[in-house]
């Protein structure tokens, strides 16, 4: 018990601490430089202590800096890119698109005979392989848009364009072209970390909307006659006096309900206490609804070799973009819009569906992490329970996810931006009610999967 | 005490999830099965349901209802002992005022003035947490003591036997680190000063009155006399009970907060859950779910109005999910739709000849919508 | 009970304070002081008179930094002394009492 009462303690582990929330030790760099003296993470010297050790230690990471900052930066010439771009359409054309970075970036063209493995890139992408030194463009003039129009001269003299410098192409890059330095922050960051990015679309043909599957009304199925016989003088007299006597219970919220009527469960009670309307899941993709000051600008998938820009999967995640100087939080409506226009297939289609190609496994010659022993273990201790223990616990843990996670799976990521710092936020479709859950149906047949109280 | 045991008595002891009794409890009588496509069994059902209703009486016709307290001061007072033990045992209603929730004021300071030499040893809540803040102190303690052996060390002025002191001040405070704080009864030292204030709450060698009483918040208050009807609060009707409710927070209108805080806590009552307030994390309200003896609660509530008028902003909400995050909960956004000032007028102005009736009318015209807010670090979720 | 008192017998009998008084200042606002039975934070020098202010989660949650102000000045009259520090106390409607610091200035962070 004492281990369970003190709510505010806060639980001695790692899942919650982020690396990204500490300033960068460049250090890590060059491990040669660091030397044995230097405090870790987590017990980080507190204050000034007037000695050397400090300053000398704060010295070297800054020494590390500069000489990471140093190297040299370059491609070999076999691998080097070009890019032209041209200023009319505000696009940039890719001639000849070699390498491991168009996966996921670019859209391919041809132009001609000249131009048959080329790709255009959008803003976000010719900044960002710019950046990274990946690419070299050039800011296109007449005598190029002749050179691709003309069917004769194969060859062209890039070095008489101008090389755009990352000032000057950032300066083109997010003016009037569609694509903001907000969206630029988002999709470098992601794609610095390994992720495939690309400009949100719906991956099925027609939305949400027009696939939602029928649901049957859970309204009440009482006839209406039934209703008007009830509400008869007779009818009442008779209810009235029986509740006199005892037989009858008033009804329910009426004060005198839980005084004349006999309970057996509690299960009951909280039934007979259900009140409040809440949203059921699905619910809002019925209404049409706006998301004012937000959409969802990217498709964002976590790394996979079997990756195809042509058909890509599902996405991991679906990022709307949102800047604190200018958005507030979204509203509800907003935020149900959001989910509404999501990619997103319901649970039915789910089973119907072609299970996506698997994704190869690497081999894995790491020893088993934490996380995979203790779920090995928990399947060993599992395994040796009764069945009807083994579903209790299997129900238990289903709903736990679903009221943890949402029970439809319908979540958007919303990244915000406050001058230049990152934070990302999941905003996901609630639904403690749980009023349809097939997948708790499926073990436990009941009305009630929402309430919570476990009967003896 | 083995866990088991301390399980199978906490479940003795708050056994009831609300203040009402089951038929079943009372008389021992249990309802047999009904199978919908079987009639004999409906019959057999049926029979059963007269013979209770006939032979028993139902258990809250013959309870007394709880005397709850309301003055100027605005604060919902249960005085009587055994009141305030049900309360909290069956359903965990309220807070002890000099308890940080059960209210055990009285034991504690029985125990701490050494009042009764038979009282138990097992330790309260507010004594384990006392007892962790200790530890607490001294594992800082011995870490300022590392600093300051450390600067020494960098100044050159450390002695060789300083030296093997900081060695094993290292060991010590890394093994402090890994190992959680177990508490054993031999190690805890009962506070026995006696303060001057102490002096007038003896009388003749015991203590003399209990300054504790339970604290019910406005919604706990109204969900008790509204929708298990188990309390008076002075002489006010459901309906009067409802308009001071309103008052202590605003104007009367379909978004006044305690309306909306009310939709919100029947909501999650009425699931089972134990819902209890939730300012020490930032939000209205905590989700657990039996209760704070069994288990921690999973879910912070923050109830926001559905009327795009009183909206949080990013930063806010981002403190909140951080604080909320560390103490490993999840923060559910719950929004209320809420009815016309016209509907919600005139259905408080109707006549009705049952007032709970008349709530129930209102409350239906309300709506949740609950969002989940959870923190995404792309760093963690790449492979 | 009033708000001052509430939190009165909050640092008496919970948080086990000795020589709590009340003082109410032309009747607008009210500080408690006392001795609690160990030093605030680990950073004092010995045990001291603290300063608690009162205030009402529900009906009034927003503060001014022209009315801590007033705290300090209205404090350094009644003791002679302005306080490094005054501690407000924060009532929730369901009797939870939760204490922070406001210091006099800038103060070094306390190392967690």
């Amino acid at each position: 018990m004492a281990d369970e009462v003190d709510e505010a303690a806060i639980v001695k582990d790692e899942a919650n601490f982020d690396v990204e929330d500490e300033v960068q030790d460049w250090k890590f760099l060059n491990k040669s430089l660091a030397s044995s003296g230097i405090p870790k993470r987590g017990e980080k010297e507190f204050a000034p202590d007037g000695t050397q050790v400090q300053n000398s230690s704060l010295q070297e990471s800054r020494n590390a800096m500069y000489d990471a900052l140093e190297g040299v930066r370059g491609h070999h010439l076999k691998s080097k890119l070009i890019a032209v771009w041209i200023a009319s359409e505000s696009k940039c054309i890719m001639p000849h698109a070699r390498g491991n970075y168009f996966r996921d970036m670019g859209i391919p063209i041809h132009i001609g005979s000249k131009v048959k493995d080329g790709v255009e890139l959008n803003s976000l992408e010719a900044v960002y392989l710019v950046e990274r030194g990946s690419v070299v463009i050039y800011l296109g003039n007449e005598s190029y848009d002749e050179f691709l129009k003309s069917s004769q001269e194969s060859e062209f003299d890039y070095d008489s364009l101008i090389a755009m410098d990352l000032e000057f192409l950032y300066s083109v890059a997010f003016n009037n072209t569609g694509y903001s330095l907000d969206q630029y922050q988002i999709y470098s960051y992601l794609k610095r970390l390994g992720y495939l990015v690309q400009d949100f679309k719906q991956i099925t043909k027609t939305d949400q909307r027009t696939r939602l599957p029928m649901v049957p009304s859970t309204l009440s199925v009482i006839p209406s006659f039934l209703n008007k016989i009830m509400a008869t003088t007779v009818v009442k007299y008779l209810q009235s006096r029986l509740r006199q006597w005892g037989f009858l219970s008033y009804p329910l919220f009426h004060s005198l309900h839980f005084m004349t009527k006999h309970y057996f469960r509690y299960t009951d009670i909280y039934k007979s206490l259900r009140l409040i309307p809440a949203y059921s899941t699905h619910d809002s993709v019925k209404e049409n609804l706006e998301a004012s000051g937000y959409s969802i600008t990217f498709n964002v998938w976590k790394p996979t070799p079997s990756f195809s820009k042509k058909n890509p999967p599902f996405p991991d995640f679906q990022v709307a973009v949102a800047n604190t100087d200018s958005a507030k939080f979204p509203t509800l409506q907003t935020i149900q819009a959001l989910h509404n226009s999501l990619n997103y297939t319901f649970p039915n289609e789910r089973k119907t569906q072609v299970v996506p190609a698997v994704r190869q496994q690497k081999k894995n010659t790491m020893p088993p992490s934490k996380k995979v022993i203790r779920q090995k273990k928990q399947q060993e201790r599992q395994s040796k329970l009764d069945e009807s223990v083994r579903k209790k616990n299997d129900y238990n843990r289903k709903r736990d996810n679903l009221l943890k996670y949402g029970s439809n799976g319908r979540t958007v990521v919303i990244a915000v931006i406050d001058s230049g710092i990152l934070n990302f936020v999941n905003l996901s479709e609630g639904d403690f009610s749980l009023q349809s859950s097939t997948d708790l149906e499926d073990i436990f047949p009941r009305e009630d999967h929402g309430i919570i109280y476990n009967e003896k | 005490m083995s866990k088991r045991n301390n399980k199978k008595l906490l479940n003795q002891i708050y056994s009831r999830p609300l203040p009402i009794e089951l038929s079943s409890d009372k008389y021992g009588v249990a309802m047999p099965t009904l199978f919908p496509h079987n009639p004999v069994s409906w019959l057999f059902y049926l029979t059963r349901l007269i013979q209770v209703n006939t032979l028993y009486s139902v258990p809250q016709s013959s309870e007394t209802l709880i005397d709850v307290s309301y003055d100027s001061d605005g604060i919902f007072k249960v005085s009587d002992e055994e009141s305030m033990a049900k309360l909290w045992r069956c359903g965990f209603f309220g807070k002890g005022t000099l308890s940080r929730s059960e209210p055990t004021w009285k034991a504690r300071t029985i125990k701490r003035l050494n009042l009764d030499s038979n009282t138990a040893n097992a330790l309260s809540m507010e004594e384990v947490t006392n007892k962790r803040r200790d530890e607490r102190k001294k594992f800082k303690a011995e870490r300022s003591r590392l600093q300051e052996l450390e600067l020494k060390q960098r100044k050159g002025e450390i002695s060789d036997l300083e030296s093997s002191q900081l060695e094993q001040l290292r060991e010590t405070l890394a093994s402090l680190r890994l190992i959680d704080f177990k508490l054993s009864k031999d190690s805890f030292d009962r506070e026995t000063d006696l303060r001057f204030e102490d002096l007038d709450l003896i009388e003749s060698n015991q203590l003399g009155r209990n300054l504790e009483f339970l604290q019910l918040q406005a919604i706990e208050t109204f969900f008790l006399k509204f929708a298990v009807n188990v309390i008076r609060v002075n002489d006010f009707s459901t309906k009067q009970l409802f308009l001071e409710c309103c008052r202590q927070s605003g104007i009367l209108k379909p978004t006044n907060k305690f309306v909306l805080d009310y939709v919100v806590y029947h909501h999650y009552r009425s699931l089972g859950w134990c819902v209890r307030s939730g300012v020490k994390f930032g939000c209205d309200m905590l989700l657990y779910k039996r209760g704070p003896p069994f288990i921690h609660a999973e879910y912070c509530i923050l109830v926001i109005s559905n009327d795009d008028k009183a909206r949080y902003d990013w930063f806010e909400m981002a403190a909140k999910a951080r604080v909320i995050g560390t103490v490993k909960k999840t923060f559910v956004l719950v929004y209320v739709d809420s009815p016309t000032e016209e509907r919600f007028n005139s259905i408080l102005s109707s006549a009705y000849s049952d007032e709970g009736i008349l709530f129930q009318d209102l409350f239906k015209l309300y709506k949740v919508t609950e969002i989940l807010y959870r923190r995404w670090a792309p760093s963690k979720t790449r492979d | 009970m009033s708000l001052g008192e509430q939190v009165h017998t909050n640092l008496v009998h919970y948080n086990l304070w000795t020589g709590v008084r009340l003082h109410d200042v032309d009747g607008d606002v009210t500080f408690v002081s006392g001795i609690p039975p160990s030093k605030l934070s680990s950073s004092d020098s010995k045990n001291q008179k603290e300063w608690v202010v009162p205030r009402s989660l529900i009906q009034n949650s927003s503060i001014s930094v022209s009315e801590i102000a007033n705290w300090f000045s209205a404090i350094a009259r009644l003791d002679q002394q302005r306080p490094r520090r005054v501690t407000i106390g924060i009532v929730n409607d369901d009797g939870t009492i939760v204490y922070y610091f406001i210091h006099d200035g800038v103060v070094e962070p306390r190392q967690n």
